[in-house]
């Protein structure tokens, strides 16, 4: 049970049992190796004391090249230790005596192995032995007599004990290590148990406590954390204890306030039945008042479009007017005047004929006139091509009276473009909006020399004509607002507030442009582009 | 005759003559001239192996040196102070009636565990020896503190041709073992020497290249041994019987070991006078070739 994967206590254990494991291993390895030091090192140290003997006892043998007394005596000194396996005398005349435990012989040359290990400085190692074909220790020392090197020692010794010594050290260690592991076993459990406990005795009263006996309470005393949790949670199922009391009780007054508000609710939706076919009967008369909103707003556009025919009219009549006043008063002059000569008998045929002429001449100007404006206001049918040139120029002509008449310049500034594709009189009409506008307020202003700038040129896709005035432009309060319907600067007896609007719906809507307005220096400056295609 | 061998013997005798009982075993060593450099190292040698087995066989050992092998010949006759002679083949030859009257259970010391040694004489290859016939002017390595090599060689030389071979050989120089003489020969020291069969064979397991440096010119016949030991011939079978007891023990040649290669010696047996009877007559025949020189 305790030791089921997923509980508190096996995982505890295991922490701390691998804990355990994971310092005692590193330091067993440590432990190991450093006795592993120490026993090459006292192998070490005994190969040092044989070669300080066999060097203080061959020394006067090698200086005499007696090669009979050092085989004597190596092979005496090999059968008496045990653990010398081998020894190698090289000799720096590249004679090698080489003694075993059981043989001896003189060669001229030893295994690079051997010669690879002779230095000015003795040395050792673990090595598998060219001649013995077995692992032993090896020990090489330079060989030194009266200060004369003779050559070197090599000896080889048998790794038995040393085997024997590791072996107990592992049996040692591996012993140590058992008893590591039950006592890491058992602290592990020890520790394990009373870390859990509290909270496993706490998790079966919770257990209980979910099951719904909510008079059961943790029994653990301590002043740790658990001890402090067992406390509060006590205190938690005695505080559920009491809001389920009070829940129930709650849970009982809410059954019969349910039961009131599904009365109330009912008559309620009996109220709502009766508000609904009302409603009903407000969204029919809703649908009638929108139509006739519908109706009036387009009998209000009707009106709109009236009015600016009006306006137009009204427009295109004071254009008439100026237009006809010079030769009205030419035609009034001349009539006067004959009238004048005939009282006076003063009167003849020629000069009657010249007045007659001139009134002829006058009253074929104003019928021109009449043709032109006829045509100017007379609505194109279908797209065609145009040149905004020719357009402007022929709006100029109808406004040209009356800006004369105001001292107002038009200062032309044409570039050679291609035709256009849209309703030229239409256009005109637009033209004629924003150059009356601008005469309008260059009066109300009363801007001295008073004057408009005429530019037309073009893009790839569009031609451009720009109309800027001198009024000293168009404050920044009402600039969003000019191209609104029924917006107007002007008094209501001047404007209508419908130029402007309706100037834009035939550039932007009818002919695919495009008129904006801004600011410049000196006032507004109005901008048609007009498509080429 | 070089006296030495036989101190080992006299030290084995020591163990006898007071084995049982009463008796006190005091062996009479003679200590030639041979052993001067180490006369005291063995004397104190010799004096721990009897205290050794004083102890170990609960009974009185002694040696006495003698430094002239007649007095002591003399003493063992007139039952003084000794009860047991350490002798060496020469002194053994030359005195061979008397010793075999007065004395009883004769060992031998040898260099080798056979029965007799066999010497062998070897060359090496490059000094162009392969007969006794070559050996004029070559160099030679004796043996020190035994003459049986020596006498052997003297033995053929007076053979072949009439002399002693000091007047043919060139060198000749002492070694104090046989396998270091034939070490000397292997590297060129010296060209020839004598030894016996058993250390050459020895010395091939160490080295079997040996063989290709090495030649075997003569061998001799199985008959020669390094000292002689007999003891007095009224002693009591208890004590012949703890000497045979020990000469028998084989710890005994591992207990003194150093003592016994200090002296060039291998091991003891037990014979009988009898057995000896090849030896005096290799050495009637070469009485008789040095007396015709």
């Amino acid at each position: 049970m305790l030791f089921r994967k997923n509980t508190i206590f096996f995982k505890i254990f295991r922490l701390l049992f691998l804990l355990f494991i994971f310092v005692s291993i590193p330091l067993i390895i440590y432990s190991i190796s450093t006795q592993k030091k120490m026993l090459l090192d006292s192998l070490k140290v005994e190969a040092k004391d044989i070669n300080k003997f066999i060097e203080f006892a061959l020394s006067d043998s090698l200086l005499l090249n007696d090669n009979s007394a050092v085989v004597e005596f190596l092979v005496d000194y090999s059968k008496k230790n045990e653990k010398l396996k081998n020894i190698i005398i090289s000799k720096e005349n590249n004679d090698y005596i080489i003694v075993n435990e059981n043989t001896w012989s003189f060669e001229p040359q030893i295994d690079k192995g051997y010669k690879n290990l002779e230095k000015d400085v003795d040395n050792s190692l673990l090595f598998e032995s060219p001649i013995l074909h077995t692992q032993v220790f090896h020990h090489t020392f330079p060989l030194y007599s009266s200060g004369i090197k003779l050559g070197w020692i090599h000896l080889s010794m048998n790794l038995d004990e040393y085997n024997k010594r590791l072996e107990t050290v592992y049996i040692g260690f591996f012993s140590f290590f058992i008893v590591l592991l039950g006592f890491s076993l058992f602290i592990s459990y020890i520790l394990s148990k009373s870390i859990s406990d509290p909270i496993v005795s706490l998790n079966n009263i919770v257990s209980k406590i979910s099951k719904g006996n909510l008079k059961l309470r943790a029994n653990y005393e301590s002043d740790d954390e658990v001890g402090a949790l067992a406390q509060s949670f006590n205190k938690m199922i005695s505080a559920i204890d009491i809001t389920q009391s009070q829940l129930k009780q709650s849970h009982e007054e809410l059954e019969d306030r349910v039961e009131n508000r599904t009365k109330e609710l009912d008559s309620t939706n009996k109220l709502l039945e009766v508000k609904t076919i009302e409603l009903e009967k407000l969204n029919k008369n809703l649908d009638i008042k929108i139509k006739e909103e519908i109706e009036k707003r387009i009998q209000q556009e009707s009106i709109l479009v009236q009015q600016s025919r009006l306006a137009a009219t009204g427009e295109m009549i004071g254009n008439i007017a100026h237009q006809w006043r010079q030769p009205l008063s030419l035609i009034t002059t001349c009539a006067s005047g004959i009238k004048l000569e005939k009282e006076f008998g003063i009167s003849t045929e020629q000069s009657e004929l010249e007045k007659l002429n001139t009134i002829v001449q006058s009253s074929n100007y104003l019928s021109k006139t009449i043709d032109d404006f006829r045509n100017f206001f007379k609505p194109n049918k279908e797209k065609i091509k145009f040149s905004i040139e020719e357009m402007t120029n022929q709006s100029i002509s109808l406004v040209t009276s009356s800006f004369n008449f105001h001292y107002i310049t038009i200062n032309k500034n044409y570039n050679d473009i291609e035709s256009v594709y849209g309703f030229p009189n239409e256009f005109s009409q637009a033209i004629l909006n924003i150059l009356a506008n601008a005469k309008d307020v260059l009066i109300e202003n009363k801007i001295e020399n008073p004057f408009v700038n005429i530019n037309i040129y073009e893009n790839k896709k569009y031609g451009f004509l720009e109309i800027e005035d001198n009024a000293g432009g168009i404050s920044d309060d009402i600039m969003t607002k000019i191209f609104d319907p029924y917006f107007t600067t002007k008094h209501k007896n001047q404007g209508t507030g419908i130029g402007l609007y309706m100037s834009k719906m035939i550039i932007e809507k009818n002919m695919n442009g495009n008129l904006s307005v801004e600011n410049t220096t000196i006032g507004a400056k109005f901008i048609f582009s007009i498509p080429k295609k | 005759m070089k006296i030495f061998k036989n101190f080992l013997i006299l030290v084995f005798l020591i163990l006898n003559i007071y084995a049982y009982g009463e008796e006190k075993l005091t062996f009479g060593v003679p200590v030639g001239k041979n052993y001067e450099a180490d006369e005291h190292r063995i004397k104190k040698l010799a004096s721990n192996m009897i205290n050794k087995m004083n102890i170990d066989y609960k009974k009185d050992f002694d040696v006495i040196f003698y430094n002239d092998q007649d007095n002591l010949l003399k003493d063992f006759k007139d039952k003084k102070n000794i009860n047991a002679i350490v002798i060496y083949p020469e002194f053994y030859f030359e005195n061979k009636e008397l010793i075999k009257k007065i004395s009883k259970n004769p060992f031998i010391y040898k260099n080798s565990s056979a029965s007799n040694s066999q010497l062998f004489l070897i060359a090496n290859k490059s000094s162009k020896i392969n007969s006794i016939n070559d050996i004029k002017n070559k160099a030679f390595v004796n043996i020190d503190f035994n003459d049986t090599y020596s006498t052997w060689l003297d033995y053929l030389t007076l053979k072949s041709f009439n002399k002693s071979y000091k007047n043919i050989i060139g060198n000749e120089s002492i070694s104090n073992k046989s396998s270091t003489a034939l070490l000397d020969i292997y590297f060129n020291k010296a060209d020839f020497c004598v030894i016996e069969k058993e250390t050459y064979e020895n010395m091939l397991i160490l080295n079997p290249s040996l063989e290709k440096k090495l030649k075997i010119i003569e061998k001799s016949p199985e008959i020669f041994f390094s000292a002689v030991t007999s003891i007095q011939k009224d002693a009591s079978p208890e004590l012949i019987a703890l000497i045979n007891q020990i000469l028998d023990n084989k710890t005994f040649k591992d207990d003194f070991k150093e003592l016994l290669k200090l002296i060039n010696l291998d091991s003891a047996s037990r014979i009988e006078f009898e057995d000896l009877k090849e030896f005096e007559k290799f050495y009637t025949e070469y009485k008789f070739l040095k007396a015709k020189e």
